[in-house]
């Protein structure tokens, strides 16, 4: 687990240095320089891990390592951070664990912390050594429900002025050592919300284990265990739920789910500790920091744990968050803020750091959701107003990089003798470059001056501003096309691995066994999504496929024993050459960590479909199949008009031909979407055994790693990258009621994504248009004779 | 039933192409269409594909133009909140929007623009009779009796044809004016007017008032004769001995046929043609719109009277109360009235007239700035739109014709776009780099595609541009005058057979200076804020280069304000005529190598023993047929030299009236060498070698304008020439009707 955390933050360092190298501001000497920066993290974990000795009444702070890992010269945390109302009436202390790497400069390198906007403690960073910081929080400060933690650090270099020394610059806080401490051995709880406090327990990974009766529960019990996984991921906001279902409790920190429904079980017996019933038929029991809490789910009656499993779904479906504004703010943050068209939104109101910047490299991005129906092409552009000002005299490689997706919008130099501002410039960004769900932009400037190639260290405390976005600055995004389309692996990540946005259509789980570790894996994975989508759907268990075309189908399992049908849709089948309308191989693929040419596939030529020896009564055939399934198709179209996606059917599964890789891959997600007017999707996560699938889909369900799940395809590699494969293909369906402007939107949106076809389609409008022009100018007017 | 079809055809496709043109895609996709679109144009245009290849070539444009206005209008319009950005904005929006209207209906005009066959010939018997009218103000009875004796000698039965002279420079209002000086001057040109008529056999006119101008006149002469036909020649355009033949027949075959119109010829340059050494290769001005423009107008029969070197029929004329006077620009006003009555018009493509363009800038500013005037006039007062009893392609070519004449508007806006970018800072186009060059570049070649493929061997690439901004300059007032006062303008009589004494500066010259200063200024300011501002560097290369090239286009214009010297007072022409030299009984067998009023450039033929003392000979010339010869005129010997053929002789003629039918034949009875001059320079002249062309005159003029402008002290000042009159009636409203661009 934590190693591959780590080998994240390489990657992740990496990708951060080669956006500077493209700048054209690091040197090839620099390059080894993240390495460094890495190997201290490293051991700055293991010496947090010997060092602190975090309090038993400590609550932690819902983030992990890895977010807790604050690199560059500036960086700003925002945590939500659920209180409940019985804590607010405490004395609470306030506790942040870290150590900053030893190339922090301390004179001029501070940690700040405020709590709902409120300044309540800060440090002095670069001592060398691991650093506590504690604040007594007023009361009153915290209110019930959710507030906002924010950590800010301003770190500068000792003796480095070069764009990779500023990767040198971190501060890691240790999530298990910091928190807020209320003097309470348990939490606190008297409501159903209240279990928004089960985020923070545990470990990086909030667990949850839910006990059922047998090693190998039947159909009903795992549907409602995934029911019970799906409502406690929304009602406690967790990021990064760990579900387990197994006949045993846990040990350690996390939550047990037991059911009290029948008499069977010693459902008397669980009652015994100090325990508060949240809601009837709901009972919690407090545990510790190393023992589990307990939900019980029924007070033993026949089928009342039904009934309670039912008011928890309920509950998940209408709950509002409750909390301060910045509170709710971070947590809207967190998940993404929704935007209304046409409507400019601050770049700091979606979390982009407005403030004058005096260091060599800024770093801040904005987050925001587009709806999982969003269509993504380039049919408009969202707008973003910049209002910026930089120094004089900065190198001549400076600029501002703006990534959309981790695709590069634009690059605006700064360099000038002369202060600059830029003042309401519009920078447009395709929406292309979106994708439904949790979007991210990122702005990098690069602003090394001429001091910084000569380094004086006694100018290096120099602090004169060198740049600052202005807090006037604005997004806005037009309206979106929006309609549902087939494979893409990003309406997974935004919670819409279905065809039908309506919440009541079951999803068929398909496994072959229903080991702990199967389910635990299936469990998590259905968690997630619910986590991003708000939304509980039905889950049914099928161990075979029983395909009706009329749910949608998650398959998880290893190679080996998921159905070959299966396998063969989602091109995951070795050397079959699977049949669909799409033929497109996509082997131009682009890991992550290099950034930019995430889904451009590169099409197989026309000439290479003449590779086989031709026959030639073959090929007759095909044409004369594919000019009647033209007609028929045509005609069928016609007939079931108004319709839309019977005019985009083609016969066949949509999804990936093949994935080239997958047998170095330790986990494997590929989509395809089923034939007919109605697509059903059919998502495969698979690994060649067990324990690669369930850390796959461990690795996968981290935040940083599911935002980035799109295209067809995506298979995560031992060495925790990421690459995405893009289905030329795409099934569309409609999921809005039906108008002219979003369907002159998608039908924009199809041609700008069939570039081909539309240019095609334009030149033989333009011949005809010309032809008929020709024979209509000869017959009005005068002629010659 | 099939043109139905056709119809039919032709509106799905338009809608289909206008739905699937108008298409938001990415910036990349509309590389790649501008990119293949504009491979299929050039492929047509360097192939120069005609035919059908015509329509394919303009649908492909079409696509280029249309994604840019599609784009233009949601994707760059700065939003309303900043008024100071907003509404410039809006104004060069909507100048663009002109611009494209202007082509949509320029290319409606050429759609496809047709070639007449030949009149039909008919028997003399059959042949209607003709009343050729010579309007004059105040030319020089030299002038006239050229025109009057070319007119005489038309070959047409003479029973059949009469000449008049209708003088309004000798009317009893002037006559009788109060001012002593003009009423003598006008007395004495009454009578030897009135003796060189009765000298040629032709009738002199003349009315009480000078009442509607030129339109008057006209009049005056259709209430005083009786003819079928009536044609009308300028003062200055001497016609061609086959006019008639050429143009009657068609009013036989067609009875509703009320006007054939020819094209005007001029044997002199314009300024800009002088001024820039143009006039012997590069196609003259008006040959745009006789050569292409008329044509396509004729298609639709909407091909209008140009004031001269036409036919009208009297029975038209009379039923619309003669020749319309509301407007200054009577012809076009006349055109559109029997029009809207139902009559048709006719172009003939074959040059029978020759005559005079204005020699300054000043006067063709003037004579610009009336037809811009008479034809706003017209739109406001009878404008074509609502006027009933037009077909609709007549409505939709008599308003591309009036409203080309916004097009100072259209400079302006152009002009002054890039300089609220570059020195105020306005951001009134809201585009990035990319976009600029993905649409508006892929626009701007489509646009310099389509010219060169529509006009490109009667107009080179960017003579427009100059010329509309020479105009503009001084147009723009008289636009807002009209608009503010439809009624108020008067009849300017155009100065033509100007002289120049040395090179010298237009009087009209300095705020073309103070342009070209402007845009040198900011031109500069580009570059310091390059510097500068990297953040909009992209952004300023784009209007950079859109200022560089108002600063070429003022860069050149400089050049024609600079006046070059101009001391022939009458044009020559070009001629071959064969025919001898008498020197008392010496005879020497010459070659009429070009003619004017004044003399003739001849080459000896046969060996010439010995200089004649006495330089005072005799010409005898072969007649234009070649069988049998002319009348000889008195000459004497002004130069010698030599040339490749041989001796080379300057004469003067030391003509009288009786020999002015002579010179008129020997003039202009044959035009065949003028009108293969004229197709001589026809020769269209590519977008590249076109594009740095000029370049050089935007580069090179501006300094050899400033040297005029710091070491000319004295006052610059056109002479009227002695022998011809200052001032001539106009040649009618030549609109000069085309698409307009950036």
């Amino acid at each position: 687990m934590f190693y591959f955390s780590r080998m994240l933050l390489v990657s992740t360092a990496i990708t951060a240095l080669s956006s500077a190298v493209s700048l054209g501001a690091a040197q090839a000497q620099n390059q080894s320089n993240p390495f460094a920066a890495d190997r201290s993290a490293t051991n700055v974990a293991v010496s947090l891990n010997d060092v602190q000795t975090p309090s038993s009444t400590l609550r932690r702070f819902d983030a992990s390592t890895d977010e807790f890992f604050l690199s560059g010269e500036r960086t700003t945390l925002t945590i939500p951070f659920y209180v409940t109302p019985i804590e607010t009436t405490r004395n609470a202390k306030f506790v942040l664990a870290l150590q900053s790497a030893v190339s922090v400069m301390p004179e001029t390198s501070n940690l700040n912390v405020r709590v709902n906007g409120v300044p309540v403690a800060q440090t002095r960073l670069g001592t060398g050594k691991a650093d506590r910081v504690e604040a007594d929080l007023p009361a009153g400060l915290l209110q019930p429900g959710f507030n906002a933690i924010e950590i800010m650090t301003d770190q500068n270099h000792r003796v480095d002025c070069s764009l990779p020394g500023t990767y040198e610059l971190w501060t890691q806080i240790d999530p298990a050592a910091s928190g807020i401490d209320f003097g309470l051995a348990s939490i606190p709880m008297n409501q159903l919300s209240d279990l928004a406090t089960i985020a923070g327990v545990g470990t990086d990974r909030t667990r949850i284990n839910i006990v059922v009766p047998t090693s190998s529960p039947d159909a009903t019990q795992v549907s409602q265990a995934m029911a019970i996984a799906q409502a406690l991921t929304i009602i406690g906001n967790i990021s990064r739920p760990l579900v387990t279902i197994g006949p045993s409790v846990a040990m350690g920190p996390g939550l047990d789910v037991l059911l009290a429904n029948t008499g069977g079980q010693s459902a008397e017996g669980w009652h015994t500790r100090d325990e508060q019933t949240l809601s009837p038929g709901i009972v919690y029991q407090p545990g510790t920091r190393e023992t589990p809490s307990r939900l019980v789910l029924g007070d033993g009656e026949r089928n009342s744990s039904d009934r309670a499993i039912s008011d928890l779904v309920d509950l998940a479906g209408t709950l509002k968050p409750a909390g301060t504004d910045t509170g709710l703010a971070a947590l809207e943050r967190r998940n993404g803020a929704n935007l209304q068209a046409n409507e400019p939104v601050a770049l700091s109101d979606l979390g982009l750091d407005t403030s004058e910047f005096s260091g060599r490299f800024y770093r801040s991005d904005i987050t925001f959701s587009l709806p999982s129906d969003f269509y993504p092409a380039d049919y408009d552009r969202a707008e973003l107003t910049l209002d910026a000002a930089y120094a004089a005299d900065l190198s001549s490689d400076a600029s501002l990089v703006i990534n959309a997706n981790g695709r590069q919008v634009t690059a605006i130099p700064l360099r000038s003798t002369l202060s600059g501002t830029i003042e309401d410039q519009t920078i447009k960004i395709p929406l292309g470059f979106m994708k439904p769900g949790k979007n991210k932009i990122t702005f990098q400037a690069s602003l090394l001056n001429m001091a910084d190639v000569a380094c004086d260290p006694t100018v290096m405390a120099d602090l004169r501003p060198r740049f600052a976005i202005r807090s006037t600055s604005t997004l806005q995004l037009p309206k979106v096309a929006q309609i549902g389309h087939l494979p893409d692996l990003a309406l997974i990540a935004n919670g819409s691995a279905y065809s039908e946005p309506r919440s009541d259509q079951p999803l068929s789980l398909l496994v072959t066994d229903r080991s702990a570790a199967t389910l635990g894996g299936a469990a998590t994975f259905i968690a997630r999504i619910a986590q991003a989508s708000k939304q509980i759907r039905p889950v049914t268990l099928q161990t075979g496929l029983r395909d009706d075309g009329q749910a949608d189908v998650l398959a998880i399992g290893t190679y080996a024993t998921l159905p070959s049908e299966v396998l063969r849709a989602t091109g995951l089948e070795d050397g079959t050459a699977f049949q669909s309308s799409v033929s497109e191989i996509v082997d131009d693929k682009v890991s992550l960590s290099s950034g930019s040419r995430l889904l451009e596939p590169v099409k197989a030529t026309f000439f290479a479909s003449f590779e086989q020896p031709i026959n030639l009564t073959e090929r007759l055939d095909e044409l004369r199949n594919s000019i009647s399934a033209f007609f028929q198709g045509t005609r069928s179209a016609f007939g079931r008009l108004p319709g839309l996606s019977s005019f985009l059917e083609t016969k066949g599964f949509v999804a990936l031909g093949n994935i080239p890789d997958k047998a170095t891959a330790l986990t494997v997600i590929s989509q395809a979407a089923t034939p007919g007017p109605v697509p059903r999707t059919w998502t495969v996560v698979a690994g060649p055994d067990q324990n690669s699938l369930s850390q796959g889909i461990i690795e996968l369900t981290e935040p940083s790693n599911w935002q980035q799940l799109q295209g067809a395809a995506v298979a995560l590699a031992p060495d925790g990258t990421l690459v995405s494969f893009a289905a030329e293909g795409e099934r569309l369906f409609e999921t809005q009621p039906r108008s002219v402007s979003n369907l002159r939107l998608v039908f924009a949106g199809w041609l700008s994504r069939h570039l081909l076809e539309y240019l095609l389609g334009l030149s033989l409008i333009a011949l005809l248009l010309g032809l008929s022009t020709r024979a209509l100018i000869g017959r009005v007017g005068a002629n010659t004779k | 039933m099939y043109k139905r079809l056709c119809g039919f055809a032709w509106l799905f496709f338009a809608l289909s192409f206008l739905i699937l043109v108008q298409q938001p895609v990415s910036v990349d996709a509309q590389w790649n269409i501008a990119a293949t679109a504009l491979a299929v144009a050039t492929a047509i245009y360097i192939i120069r594909l005609e035919g059908v290849w015509r329509y394919v070539f303009l649908s492909a444009i079409s696509i280029v133009v249309f994604r840019y206005a599609y784009w233009r209008t949601t994707s760059t319009i700065p939003s309303p909140d900043d008024l100071i950005s907003f509404i410039p904005a809006i104004l060069l929006y909507g100048a663009e929007m002109y611009c494209l209207l202007m082509l949509a209906l320029s290319l409606f005009v050429v759609a496809d623009p047709i070639e007449r066959p030949r009149a039909a010939q008919f028997p003399d018997e059959e042949l209607p009779s003709v009343d050729v009218f010579v309007p004059s103000y105040n030319e020089s009875s030299d002038i006239l009796s050229l025109t009057l004796a070319a007119a005489k000698g038309l070959d047409y039965p003479a029973e059949k044809l009469r000449i008049f002279l209708l003088d309004d420079g000798g009317t009893d209002q002037k006559r009788l004016s109060s001012d002593k000086a003009a009423a003598s001057a006008a007395i004495d040109r009454h009578h030897e007017l009135q003796h060189l008529c009765t000298e040629l056999g032709v009738t002199y006119l003349t009315r009480s008032a000078n009442v509607h101008a030129k339109a008057g006149n006209l009049n005056n002469g259709l209430l005083h004769s009786r003819g079928d036909l009536v044609v009308v020649f300028d003062a200055d355009h001497a016609p061609a001995r086959e006019f008639l033949r050429e143009t009657v027949g068609h009013f036989i075959e067609d009875r509703k046929l009320f006007l054939v119109q020819t094209p005007h010829f001029f044997a002199n340059p314009d300024p800009l043609e002088r001024n820039l050494s143009t006039f012997q290769h590069m196609p003259s001005e008006n040959e745009m719109f006789y050569g292409q423009i008329q044509k396509g107008l004729d298609k639709w029969n909407s091909a209008f009277f140009c004031g001269s070197a036409a036919v009208l029929r009297r029975s038209a004329l009379e039923q619309v109360g003669g020749f319309s006077g509301v407007s200054i620009t009577e012809d076009c006003e006349t055109a559109l009235d029997l029009h809207s009555r139902g009559w048709n018009s006719l172009y003939v493509d074959r040059p029978m007239v020759v005559g005079l363009q204005p020699d300054t800038v000043a006067s063709f500013i003037g004579q610009r700035s009336r037809w811009c005037r008479g034809m706003l006039q017209i739109m406001l007062l009878k404008n074509p739109l609502f006027r009933s009893g037009l077909s609709l392609p007549q409505r939709l070519c008599y308003m591309s014709s009036m409203m080309f004449w916004f097009f100072p508007f259209v400079r302006l806006a152009f002009l002054v776009a890039p300089l609220l970018l570059i020195l105020f800072d306005l951001k009134i186009f809201d585009a990035s780099v990319d976009e600029f060059i993905a649409y508006s570049v892929s626009y701007l070649i489509a646009g310099e595609l389509l010219r060169n493929y529509l006009y490109g061997r009667v107009r080179w690439p960017w003579v427009s541009d100059l010329y509309e901004y020479v105009q503009s300059v001084y147009l723009l007032r008289a636009i807002v005058s009209v608009i503010l006062n439809p009624r108020r303008p008067t009849f300017n009589v155009t100065a033509k057979g100007q002289t120049l004494d040395r090179n010298q500066l237009s009087e009209l010259a300095w705020p073309y200076f103070a342009i070209f200063g402007v845009l040198l200024f900011a031109t500069g300011v580009v570059a310091y804020r390059f510097q500068t501002e990297p953040e909009i560097g992209g952004m300023l290369l784009v209007v950079g280069a859109w200022n560089l090239l108002n600063l070429i286009v003022a860069g050149a214009a400089l050049g024609v304000v600079t006046e070059r010297m101009e001391r022939r007072q009458t044009p020559r022409l070009a001629s071959q005529r064969e025919g001898q030299l008498f020197f008392g009984d010496e005879r020497i067998d010459v070659s009429v190598e070009d003619v004017s009023l004044g003399g003739a450039k001849v080459t000896v033929l046969s060996d010439m023993a010995n200089l004649p003392d006495d330089r005072r000979a005799r010409l005898l010339v072969n007649s234009h047929s070649g069988r049998g010869t002319l009348q000889s005129i008195p000459i004497e010997i002004r130069s010698f030299t030599s040339s490749d053929q041989g001796l080379v002789l300057g004469v003067n003629f030391r003509a009288g009236t009786q020999h002015y039918a002579t010179l008129a034949n020997l003039m202009v009875a044959d035009l065949d060498i003028v009108r293969k001059h004229r197709a001589g320079r026809q020769v269209a002249r590519g977008v590249f070698r076109g594009s740095l062309g000029f370049i050089r005159w935007g580069l090179a003029r501006p300094f050899q304008a400033f040297h005029h402008l710091l070491f000319d002290r004295d006052e610059p000042s056109a002479m009227p020439s002695k022998p011809v009159a200052p001032a001539v009636y106009p040649s009618g409203a030549a609109v000069s009707s085309e698409q307009t661009r950036y």
